[in-house]
């Protein structure tokens, strides 16, 4: 999202908690097709993602009220989107409700849930778009070459180094799916 | 796909009901005020009545603007003290006549909007509206303990709080 965008959506957030009506409309319009998108991301091909966009958006207008304004909003917006997501699929972890056409793709194997399978490709491909992010240093300190790049001599050096490659790789996981 | 019309009614439904839920909480405080004055004065119809009209407006305040929270809060900080004052009164010195127990309580009012006014506002809180709400919740407050030891003495707690309200946000708003 553009930070000037980001800015905007925040300060609107403010101002609709604070009890600006006027500011209803710009973060409604601004918030609703975002949320939607990263729903369906999240559940692709997933009839009940519009709906549960929905209900996201409701409970975020719903407690915008007690929104702590010296937080960022966007980031507080989907938080709440990506804990109703987490809702869902925890419940269906506990139904064992699995989607038809991957029922009979599965059957044979047994060691994991069709929901912990998606969810651990979800997470790789999240990892793998993160990493990509990093610099090809970075990436090899990551990825388990001993020494890095450089043949770096110094253990404590190489800690440090892979130190730093992890904070990186914590700001582009931000970045990309905060 | 929903209509988004009407999702858009029902976020903004949603926002202004957490709104009223939020702003419904000012009656956890003036309630048990209004139950303490009603016990300790036995004026209990006038308690009612003033604990009524404060609630109300404490609630729509809260309701409309974040800001008139911290107003409620701030009114009722004020007035809390010469109501006190005059439960003090009626609970240690009922035949105490009728215009000493008025000196009372506008002194507490006098001096409670003078200091915890200037304790508690921020240099934000500078419109006139502002105090306003603030002035009308302490008055409120005060008047609440204020009215068991007759009118008299409650118009000397609301005059007492007003003066003191409005000394310190004259003083706020040059600052």
């Amino acid at each position: 999202m553009d930070p000037q965008l980001r800015s905007q959506i925040h300060e609107a957030m403010v101002r609709l908690a604070e009890g600006d009506r006027a500011a209803f409309s710009f973060v409604f319009d601004e918030l609703w097709p975002r949320v939607l998108r990263f729903v369906e991301r999240a559940l692709p091909g997933r009839p009940e993602a519009e709906d549960l966009a929905q209900q996201a958006l409701l409970k975020l207008f719903a407690r915008i009220s007690e929104f702590d304004t010296s937080r960022d909003g966007v980031a507080w917006a989907f938080g709440i989107v990506a804990y109703e997501i987490r809702t869902l699929r925890r419940q269906e972890q506990r139904r064992r409700e699995i989607p038809p056409d991957a029922a009979f793709d599965r059957l044979a194997d047994r060691a994991q849930s069709p929901e912990t399978r998606a969810i651990q490709e979800d997470l790789a491909r999240a990892l793998a778009a993160a990493i990509g992010q990093l610099s090809p240093a970075d990436r090899a300190l990551l990825l388990g070459n001993e020494t890095g790049p450089v043949g770096l001599p110094n253990a404590s050096a190489l800690r440090k180094r892979r130190q730093r490659a992890m904070e990186r790789l914590r700001t582009a996981w931000r970045r990309l799916h905060a | 796909m929903r209509d988004v019309t009407r999702l858009r009614k029902q976020a903004k439904s949603a926002y202004e009901v957490s709104r009223v839920r939020v702003a419904i909480r000012a009656g956890v405080f003036v309630i048990p005020l209004t139950v303490l004055c009603a016990r300790e004065t036995g004026a209990v119809a006038e308690c009612a009545a003033i604990g009524g009209a404060l609630l109300v407006l404490a609630v729509i305040l809260r309701w409309w603007r974040r800001e008139g929270a911290d107003a409620v809060s701030a009114g009722l900080r004020i007035g809390v003290i010469p109501m006190a004052a005059a439960l003090g009164v009626c609970r240690f010195a009922p035949h105490w006549p009728a215009h000493a127990a008025a000196v009372v309580c506008a002194t507490a009012g006098l001096l409670a909007g003078l200091v915890v006014g200037y304790a508690m506002m921020e240099p934000a809180h500078r419109r006139a509206g502002h105090w306003l709400a603030v002035g009308l919740v302490a008055c409120g407050t005060a008047a609440l303990g204020c009215v068991g030891l007759g009118l008299a003495t409650a118009a000397g707690g609301i005059i007492g709080a007003t003066a003191g309200t409005a000394a310190m946000s004259g003083v706020r708003m040059k600052a």
